[in-house]
């Protein structure tokens, strides 16, 4: 989704080095002093912040870039004082971004399709738990294990 | 931006704390591997249904487009 809102500003005229990214920021872009959040859209108008998003975003008031899987221009553009009006927020709690094979990803969304699963995330979630829980003996021997070793300084 | 190949996932923290555990306890080389290999799984072990849903929305869709 980066890559889709960083081709779309270039397509609106701003210079590549107007486009500041950084995922570690408060927001997810800050364009020619503007902040930006990119956002996936899920289902039909599902958007989801966390608590500390909603916090924030009510103060700087940031430009929503909405993308959905199938197109490369955002699918809406609003600002956050005005993203209720066009969509459902949901809450969620903090979140990671993890680098998965293409092929892998195809794998996911097929679960989705077949409505296995709800979304992409849920479906990585679900099959974490799951591959977890069936090696949890496995585990807790290595935990054991680990702390066997420092215990006796091996 | 994710490297060409891949796709960037936005995964639950807690989520991401259990692929940790299993890179720390050695059972796994990285985050991204862990979660491709638990969803290979995952999905191996619904093999039967997901062929069976596939069945199903082929055997709708040419209804649909056979009437």
């Amino acid at each position: 989704m980066e890559a889709k809102a960083f081709y779309w500003f270039l397509k609106q005229g701003f210079k590549e080095d107007e486009i500041n990214f950084n995922s570690h920021r408060v927001v997810d872009l800050v364009v020619r002093g503007h902040p930006y959040e990119i956002k996936k859209l899920i289902g039909q108008r599902v958007l989801c912040f966390t608590k500390n998003q909603l916090e924030i975003f009510k103060e700087i008031n940031p430009t929503i870039l909405v993308f959905d899987e199938k197109h490369m221009e955002p699918v809406a553009v609003v600002p956050f004082k005005d993203v209720q009006k066009e969509f459902k927020i949901e809450i969620t709690g903090r979140t990671k971004s993890v680098g998965i094979p293409e092929e892998i990803f195809a794998l996911a969304e097929k679960l989705v399709q077949l409505e296995i699963e709800p979304n992409i995330s849920k479906a990585f979630a679900n099959a974490m738990k799951e591959y977890i829980k069936n090696r949890k003996e496995l585990i807790e021997l290595r935990e054991k294990f680990q702390r066997e070793k420092v215990d006796t300084g091996g | 931006m994710p490297l060409k190949g891949f796709k960037s996932v936005t995964v639950p923290e807690e989520a991401y704390v259990l692929a940790k555990r299993l890179v720390e306890v050695g059972l796994e080389e990285n985050i991204g591997e862990a979660f491709s290999n638990a969803l290979k799984e995952y999905v191996k072990r619904r093999e039967q249904a997901i062929k069976e849903l596939e069945a199903v929305k082929t055997k709708w869709k040419s209804t649909l487009e056979n009437p």
